[in-house]
């Protein structure tokens, strides 16, 4: 008996020392850092890895697609900060490799099999789908990314414009790998209170919910070097139906109380006076009641912030912030019921009013909603009373 | 483990029937020393036949009687001698024919203080080889032994491996009775109990126990002298051999004996409640039972500013920790998860590895191997050149490696941190448990990346939990947990609030600190004196 | 060397609340919302209600036979066959549901980690280290326990604290649920209940209770932990119904897992906890494993007579990792989990009850005050 213990576990030792099975050197992985995905519209075929060549492959819904990768190139980027003249530009430290398939996966296998190491998503910062996609739906895309063990759920996932893989081409100068620029800047962006939380994981939940519905942020790219945050994109269910002008972000974010504020808005008080008003925090209280047998939504929003410019007036008394906060009220209600509007035509209710509902009408839900189809039709004709109060607390170390 | 134990147990007992052994080939067991005078004498030259250093001095004493002294010329006071035996017995005559010859010469005549009688062969020449100088006079059937050993000893120093900034600079010296001496310095109470026994079939080494009358558990002493009687083994040379028989558990790679070379350490733990045990010509001593913790706590520790000690004591446990798992964790995160460091790290680590030739564990493997040879190289040279070798070593192993593409500059940062880390230990003997360990740990990591380290880890903490030192838990006061033991681990509160003497040694009186309320904040010099002054200036 | 140490209350709370806090948990989330969507944490409520009542007769139990273990008084109240009878029921059962959750937990490093490694690896890695464990006696595996207390429940703190700023309060109300009739939280109660953790709970006070310092401090201990464990859970299960909604919740296999992989500290460096949680869901795995495979050799040993559970340490471990390897597939995998902790809901919770029930009747042990 002791001496089978002991052989046992010297048996299971050498088994051990034969194993490493996961062990996969960091410089050994391929390591991709950003995807983009569009559509693929030429007739050319892919390379047949995944199944014979023939025409009737069930394909997704948006049929074929095409892979743009950015990978970063193992050596080029220095340990450290660069010494001088020695860095190389964005050209030489990450590289861009294409792939087309019928399905996702089918797409990264033929991705994996121009290069040589493996494919590693495990640092995946951003995803790009282009507005085709995302307008014809994205139900194959979300479910390959949820089911990737590698891929976390804190990866942005982004609406572009046009061509999804110009943005993984563009060189900004200030980083050295372009994709890890851009997380940056959307990350900026939040922290900044200009864009509301919307990582995959984000948009996942609202997916999800059935009274709520999905935002991914849009960007464009401007003159192939330059990209801009230039909106949100919602959705109904998978498919993209629209999206927010970059004004509208700060609306957005008021209704759902992203803080830290930082959006600004211009107010315009007559002809030639005007101000900029900059939030600082937003509080919005979102409550549902039944009104005649119909949900009702009212929304008290509450934006404290500062003044940080003004045109052809003096600010220099407590009459003048009060008016100021009296028009700003105003534009924001105006605007932010704009916003709604907008979203109810479409039946994407991206500020999740649905779940308000789901929540505090528990019988109206049970009884008369139930799914989300369902719920977009509620939502379409939903009545929504925005109330909103603004506080002005500085206006810079100015006294006039 | 313990089936290792079980296994083992069969062969101990065979060892016991050891013990009637003989002292030495050349006597026989309770060989009595002839009365015949001069048969006595070839009886004892006998034995050391040809000695270089075995010296025989013929006498006539009081007038007419002879005698003979013996003595190792190199074991002995020569000075002594002369003065205290041979001296006296020359000039004194017997004036009083009433008592015997031998209460003369014991009573009136010897100078020397430490005189003894021995009949037995066995005993005369044991106290020959110790030192003794035995005086035979005709007519008188016991031998005199006359102590007169002198060995060179060297003087009191601080001890090299246990320096401190603060405290007291004597240390152990080889000599066990100078020990003794540093020790019933300290402690001049007559509850200080020091116990003597020989073992060493051959080399008959004196070892000492020593602990508090009224503090220490009785069963701990008596657990104590159990062990110690066990061992049967030709030699003691230093107190390490007697460590390697006592303590609890032997394949463990953490030490479970505390030694220290400090008096003021030793005296510290006896009023604790432990047990110092001394081996003569060694000057380390062992305490029992050793815990964890105290091996991270330095003398120092207690002289210095409770909340500057605390934090220091704080950053050896981090160093240790952190030396322990910093080189697996590297592994882990290079060949199993990267996702786990930011990107833009381990974009940037990826550029440094790129061209190294070897997986990480192997590289992490060797380059420890590299620092752990350097290190033993440099412990065993002698000063002049171990300062060369660690410019060699840091050049090579660090500089030249990296150039030559043989590992990754973030490998030699790791390395160099964990090397670092490790020295921060008090204690030499920990910081080579941890050392092993650590290798241990990249192995496990090697095959299972995160996984195997978090099992070795759990692995190791579950000996560590397990582990018992004389029947003391080996991570009390952490756990089990008592509240006033865990105010002199991890931090060292002030000495005042440390009223108890540790709860897991159960000692017979736990009181440290009798008053401990009794230190209020006096003002002697304060603002309420200088009002009055000003007053008296009015 | 001193007096026999003893299993002091705080012990026996610890030791409840590492063995319920496991791999089961992950998933908790998910299977809470699948049956009452929104009323999930009421719905776990219910099933950690149930399972109070079961360690309230354990420890009523215990109370009536101190010193004395389960299978020796079980013994006593119903007679020699009949107990031997249960006693290789509740064996059996526990071999199988240790394996299973050992299966369950290698599941998910495999899936998440370590896609190439053997499966046998990672489960025989993991039961190997707790058959090692298990060679010590029960109150050096308190100790274990208590040791490893902070070590789990600091993070779980961290990891709600961290959380709490993402939860939206709108998604774990209602707190009915929408739609639910009051069988479907009789259902997900008992599903609740039937989770391994808390068979590992109730039964673990069996082992510990003959060791405890006192009948009372068994009582405490077991209350107190069975308590703290339960709001803990709750707490955790509010944040992840509270992050993801009950909709989100369902959809990863292990929603807790994902909810850590998730949080992010406010800090640059340490991007990601990851590296910090996957270590302490494996310390929480194998703090679960350890009591459950100690109740397998304990429960063994008193069974067949045995000087102690240490014989067993190594004799067990082919039968659990018999039952880890036995699944095929993860879905046949919690198919087995639900069927197994269901059927154990009369081990755990019937079987006891009667016990209590006879010893009433036949007035054995210890008359209550």
């Amino acid at each position: 008996m002791k001496h089978a213990a002991k052989s046992v576990l010297l048996v299971i030792l050498v088994l051990l020392m034969a194993g490493c099975w996961d062990r996969m050197e960091i410089e050994e992985r391929a390591t991709i850092l950003g995807l983009s995905i569009d559509l693929h519209d030429e007739e050319t075929s892919d390379e047949p890895i995944n199944h014979p060549n023939s025409d009737n492959i069930p394909t997704s819904e948006i049929g074929m697609v095409k892979i743009t990768a950015q990978l970063a190139v193992p050596g080029q980027i220095p340990l450290g900060p660069s010494q001088g003249g020695g860095g190389g530009g964005p050209e030489d430290t990450v590289w861009v490799v294409k792939a087309i398939g019928h399905s996702m996966d089918d797409a990264i296998s033929n991705l994996q099999q121009q290069l040589g190491s493996t494919l590693f998503l495990g640092h995946l910062k951003i995803i790009i789908i282009s507005k085709e996609v995302a307008e014809k739906g994205i139900k194959e895309i979300s479910d390959y990314i949820k089911r990737h063990p590698e891929i976390r759920r804190d990866t942005w996932l982004l609406v572009n414009g046009k061509m999804a893989e110009e943005t993984l081409k563009i060189a900004p100068k200030l980083e050295r790998v372009p994709v890890l620029y851009l997380s940056g800047m959307l990350d900026n962006a939040i922290k900044m209170g200009k864009f509301p939380k919307g990582k995959v994981g984000e948009f996942w939940v609202g997916l999800e919910n059935l009274g709520q519905d999905g935002y991914l942020p849009y960007i464009t790219v401007e003159e192939k070097e330059h990209i801009q945050i230039s909106g949100l994109a919602y959705f109904k269910d998978m498919k993209m139906v629209g999206n927010l002008e970059p004004y509208q972000i700060a609306y957005f974010n008021g209704i759902t109380e992203q803080n830290p504020g930082g959006s600004k808005a211009l107010v315009k008080l007559s002809e030639d006076e005007s101000v900029m008003f900059q939030s600082t925090v937003r509080k919005s209280k979102i409550k549902a009641t039944l009104k005649d047998g119909r949900p009702h939504i009212k929304v008290n929003l509450k934006v404290i912030g500062n003044i940080v410019e003004k045109r052809n007036m003096t600010i220099d008394s407590q009459e003048v912030s009060q008016k100021i906060e009296k028009i700003t009220e105003g534009l924001i209600k105006e605007q932010c019921e704009q916003l709604i509007k907008e979203t109810q035509e479409k039946q994407s209710d991206i500020f999740g009013f649905g779940e308000y509902v789901r929540g505090s009408l528990r019988s109206y839900w049970d009884t008369e909603v139930r799914t989300a189809e369902k719920w977009r039709e509620v939502y379409k004709n939903l009545s929504v009373d925005v109330e909103t109060q603004v506080e002005i607390k500085e206006a810079g170390i100015r006294s006039k | 483990m313990s089936i290792w134990n079980r296994f083992k147990k069969s062969h101990t007992s065979s060892s016991e029937n050891k013990k009637a052994e003989t002292i030495s080939e050349k006597i026989v067991v309770n060989e009595m020393l002839k009365t015949d005078y001069p048969t006595a004498i070839h009886q004892i030259q006998q034995v050391f036949e040809d000695e270089a250093d075995f010296a025989i001095r013929e006498l006539v004493v009081f007038g007419n009687i002879n005698a003979t002294i013996m003595y190792f010329s190199s074991l002995v006071d020569k000075k002594d001698i002369s003065e205290d035996i041979i001296k006296p017995l020359l000039i004194n005559t017997i004036s009083n024919h009433e008592i015997s010859l031998k209460e003369v010469v014991i009573r009136q005549t010897l100078y020397h203080a430490d005189v003894q009688q021995a009949v037995q062969l066995a005993d005369i020449v044991n106290g020959l080889l110790r030192g003794n100088t035995i005086l035979i006079i005709e007519g008188i059937p016991e031998v005199i032994l006359i102590n007169t050993k002198k060995l060179e000893k060297r003087s009191i120093a601080q001890p090299e491996t246990e320096q401190v900034i603060r405290g007291p600079r004597d240390g152990f010296i080889e000599s066990l009775e100078t020990n003794i001496s540093l020790l019933r310095d300290r402690i001049p109470v007559p509850e200080f109990k020091v116990k003597s026994k020989q073992i060493g079939r051959i080399t008959k080494s004196t070892v000492c126990i020593f602990y508090m009358e009224n503090i220490t558990n009785p069963s701990l002493v008596e657990d104590v002298e159990k062990r110690l009687e066990r061992i049967d083994i030709d030699r003691v040379l230093d107190s390490g051999y007697l460590e390697q028989f006592i303590q609890d558990n032997p394949r463990s790679p953490f030490p479970q004996v505390k030694n220290t070379e400090r008096p003021d350490v030793a005296v510290g733990n006896l009023l604790e409640g432990r047990v110092v045990i001394m081996v003569d010509g060694s000057p380390i001593a062992l305490i029992v039972p050793g815990t964890f913790i105290m091996f991270y706590q330095s003398s120092e520790d207690y002289n210095e500013r409770t909340n500057v000690m605390s934090v220091i004591r704080m950053t050896r446990i981090f160093s240790i920790i952190f030396s322990l798992v910093t080189p697996s964790t590297y592994v882990a995160i290079i060949s199993y998860h990267p996702e786990l460091i930011p990107t833009a790290f381990s974009v940037a680590i990826t550029s440094g590895r790129a061209g190294v030739p070897f997986p990480a564990v192997i590289e992490v493997f060797l380059m420890e191997a590299a620092m752990e040879i350097l290190r033993e190289a440099t412990v065993r040279m002698p000063k002049q050149v171990g300062g060369a070798l660690s410019i060699v070593g840091v050049l090579v192993v660090g500089q030249a490696a990296v150039m030559a593409g043989f590992v990754s500059p973030i490998t030699v940062v790791v390395i160099a941190i964990t090397t670092i880390g490790s020295f921060a230990t008090p204690t030499y003997s920990m910081a080579n448990g941890f050392r092993m360990l650590r290798f241990f740990l990249i192995f496990t990591t090697g095959v299972l990346g995160l996984y195997g380290l978090i099992l070795g880890l759990i692995l190791i903490m579950n000996h560590l939990l397990s582990l018992r030192s004389f029947g003391v838990p080996y991570l009390s006061p952490i756990s089990p947990m008592n509240w006033g033991g865990l105010r002199d681990s991890f931090i060292r509160v002030p000495l005042r609030w440390l009223i108890d003497r540790p709860e897991e040694l159960f000692v017979k009186n736990s009181q440290r600190i009798n008053n401990p309320k009794e230190y209020p904040t006096t003002n002697p010099l304060g603002p309420e004196r200088h009002t009055d002054m000003k007053e008296e200036d009015q | 060397m001193r007096e026999p140490r003893q299993i002091t209350a705080s012990q026996t709370m610890m030791s409840i609340f590492n063995s319920m806090i496991g791999i089961s948990i992950l998933g908790l989330p998910r299977i809470a919302s699948e049956h009452v969507n929104s009323g999930a944490v009421l719905v776990t409520i219910i099933g950690l209600g149930i399972m109070m009542i079961g360690m309230g007769i354990m420890t009523l139990l215990g109370y009536r036979f101190p010193k004395t273990s389960f299978i020796q008084f079980s013994k006593q109240i119903i007679g020699k066959k009949l107990s031997f009878l249960f006693g290789l029921f509740i064996l059996v059962f526990f071999i199988l549901l240790i394996g299973f959750i050992t299966r369950e937990f290698s599941f998910m490093l495999s899936s998440f980690l370590y896609p190439d490694t053997p499966m046998i690896v990672l489960v025989g890695a993991m039961l190997i280290i707790v058959a090692i464990a298990t060679r010590n006696d029960i109150t050096t595996i308190s100790y274990i326990h208590f040791f490893y207390f902070p070590f789990l429940l600091i993070p779980l703190l961290l990891l709600i604290v961290l959380a709490l700023e993402n939860v939206d309060i709108r998604y774990v109300k209602p707190f009915l649920g929408n739609g639910n009739t009051f069988s479907d939280f009789l259902q997900g109660g008992l599903t609740i209940a039937a989770f391994p953790f808390v068979h590992i709970g109730i039964f673990l006070l069996t082992v510990l209770t003959p060791h405890t310092h006192s009948p009372k401090n068994a009582i405490r201990g077991s209350l107190l932990g069975g308590l703290f464990s339960s709001l803990l859970i709750i707490l955790t299960l509010f944040v992840t119904i509270g992050v993801f909604g009950s909709m989100e919740a369902k959809s990863p296999l292990w929603p807790l897992y994902v909810l850590t992989r998730m949080v992010q500290l406010p800090l640059e460096l340490l991007e990601r906890l990851d590296i910090l949680f996957l270590g302490i869901w494996v310390l929480s795995a194998f703090t679960t494993i350890l009591s459950g495979y100690l109740i397998i050799i304990y429960t063994g040993s008193q069974l067949f007579n045995l000087k102690s559970h240490r014989v067993l340490s190594y004799i067990a471990l082919p039968l659990v990792f018999g039952a880890a390897m036995y699944p095929q597939n993860i879905f046949h995998l919690f198919e087995l989990i639900e069927l197994v902790g269901k059927w154990g809901l009369i081990i755990t919770m019937i079987y006891p009850l009667f016990l209590l029930f006879i010893a009433l009747i036949r007035k054995k042990g210890k008359v209550m005050k």
